[in-house]
């Protein structure tokens, strides 16, 4: 075939292979992410997200003590730190079975119920109140009122909030779409590849393919980690803030490995293709 | 004699073909990019974190609240309309068919769009009797505005009550016309964004005007 229009194709080739393969990577990374719920788990046990939440929820408590007039011990005895550990794990995973149409988060409030019930009448007791309308008000707004604010707290990835503003819906269409593009795009670049073999210097396209797209994913990222933008982020409080920033940290720092990993290997096999080039045109030349 | 392919050119080659894929990349990653940095800001609001003087405006403190959009409590069809601090967040647009969920600030500027939806200050917060206009950037907030129809329903949410409107008609004017950003008799809600354009500055404007159709204040208007 005819040198200029070789190197025409696998230069197209080349293109289609570098969008594919950085296609392929996201496509893949985002299937770890969200196909199932242990990446978020992995990342809320690693970023201490269990004892951030249950401290910030006795703060909360803490601070709102002055308006509730009931004792933060009152709620330490109705929240531990297991059952806001298992209900934020049951919060992540009612959050994805909700992909399915299954799944409706349940509450174990009991403690809760005990504990305020127990204070109250403990209350009651010491101060002479009759236990009236007034009474029975009081206590089912505190109960709710605490109910509320651990529903609040286990919910760290604000999963509700996404829910009511269509994000996670559109993560739920991104799961179905994802095992169908994961394999169009395997295919897409198994079928380039075996083109590319075909014609001329596979070494040098492919090595051309990897260094492409390995720049592709790490140079964004790069100038993500270093400007700092993720670390400007506001977000809600401490316990939010430090999982959403920890989380998209590693998820940046991660592609950023991969990618300057794919560019090194490109950078190889484009040497490699060089040199062997190199030596055949100058077994040509000596023929 | 056969000629040598100059080095320099095999070296180029893979740095001009990246440097192609990235143009093309970015051109399509600038819709999805938007999305995630407005599903960010609406998923995770701060709760009443004051931002003193943002660059460029002196005095603009722009204050983000949390807004309840689950109240569950009695509601009353008459009540009081406070009239919000400049550059507070006031409430929350939330319109479920085409997953609209705004956080409203009242004012307007680059800074607050940047933020969420804008309520005009010449014109009247939610749920007070007239034109309540709110506008926001059509790459982000108000990317799907365009798909809200008649009968659509909306729902603003506030700290003293939560108001229900119906999508009446589709609008479309000129950058510089005030026609649909008036005062009004009725009480109605119009929004409004830009037309989206691939590239410049959008000329017109397009949106919606809709009916208020139901009023509920948390406390209940005190008679005089």
């Amino acid at each position: 075939m005819n040198k200029r229009l070789n190197t025409v194709i696998c230069t197209v080739l080349t293109i289609l292979l570098t969008l594919v393969l950085a296609a392929l990577y996201i496509t893949l990374y985002a299937d770890r992410c969200i196909s199932t719920e242990d990446f978020m788990k992995q990342q809320v046990q690693a970023t201490d997200t269990y004892n951030n939440a249950y401290d910030s929820l006795m703060k909360k408590f803490s601070d709102s003590c002055g308006e509730t007039s009931i004792p933060v011990e009152v709620d330490e005895k109705a929240f531990s730190r297991d059952w806001m550990k298992s209900h934020i794990d049951k919060r992540i995973s009612v959050g994805f079975a909700d992909f399915d149409g299954e799944g409706e988060m349940e509450y174990d409030f009991t403690a809760v119920e005990k504990s305020l019930t127990e204070y109250f009448e403990e209350y009651a007791r010491t101060n002479h109140v009759i236990k009236d309308e007034t009474y029975e008000k009081r206590l089912a707004e505190s109960i709710a009122n605490a109910e509320k604010t651990a529903v609040s707290a286990v919910d760290v990835y604000h999963l509700e909030t996404m829910k009511s503003s269509g994000i996670w819906s559109d993560i739920g269409t991104a799961r179905n779409i994802i095992p169908r593009l994961k394999t169009a795009l395997i295919a897409a670049a198994a079928v380039i590849a075996v083109l590319i073999l075909l014609l001329k210097n596979f070494f040098y396209w492919i090595g051309t393919a990897l260094f492409a797209s390995g720049c592709i994913l790490s140079v964004p990222t790069a100038i993500v980690k270093f400007s700092g933008y993720i670390m400007r982020f506001a977000v809600k409080d401490h316990t939010a803030y430090n999982l959403v920033t920890k989380t998209l940290t590693a998820v940046n720092g991660n592609v950023l490995i991969s990618g300057l990993g794919m560019a090194a290997v490109g950078i190889i096999m484009i040497i490699i293709g060089i040199i062997i080039r190199r030596h055949k045109e100058k077994g040509e030349t000596e023929q | 004699m056969k000629k040598k392919t100059s080095v320099v050119g095999w070296i180029a080659l893979p740095i001009l073909i990246t440097v192609f894929c990235s143009a093309v990349i970015c051109l399509c990653a600038i819709r999805p990019a938007e999305k995630v940095q407005t599903y960010l800001k609406v998923g995770f609001m701060d709760n009443n974190t004051v931002i003193p003087k943002s660059d460029g405006i002196e005095g603009l403190t722009i204050v983000k609240t949390d807004i309840d959009t689950e109240y569950s409590g009695k509601t009353y069809s008459e009540g009081e309309v406070p009239y919000p601090e400049y550059g507070t967040q006031y409430a929350v647009l939330e319109c479920e068919k085409n997953g609209i969920f705004v956080p409203v600030y009242w004012g307007i500027g680059s800074e607050l769009l940047e933020l969420g939806g804008c309520n005009t200050p010449s014109s009247m917060p939610a749920g007070a009797d007239g034109n309540t206009v709110i506008s926001a950037h059509v790459n982000t907030f108000f990317h799907d505005l365009d798909e809200l129809k008649k009968g659509d329903k909306l729902t603003v949410y506030t700290d003293y009550g939560r108001f229900t409107y119906s999508v009446r008609e589709t609008i479309e004017f000129a950058s510089g016309d005030k026609t649909y950003l008036r005062k009004s008799e009725d009480n109605i809600l119009t929004l409004y964004t830009c037309e989206k354009e691939l590239l410049g500055e959008a000329k017109k404007r397009i949106g919606v005007i809709c009916d208020l159709e139901k009023k509920e204040f948390y406390k209940e208007a005190e008679h005089e």
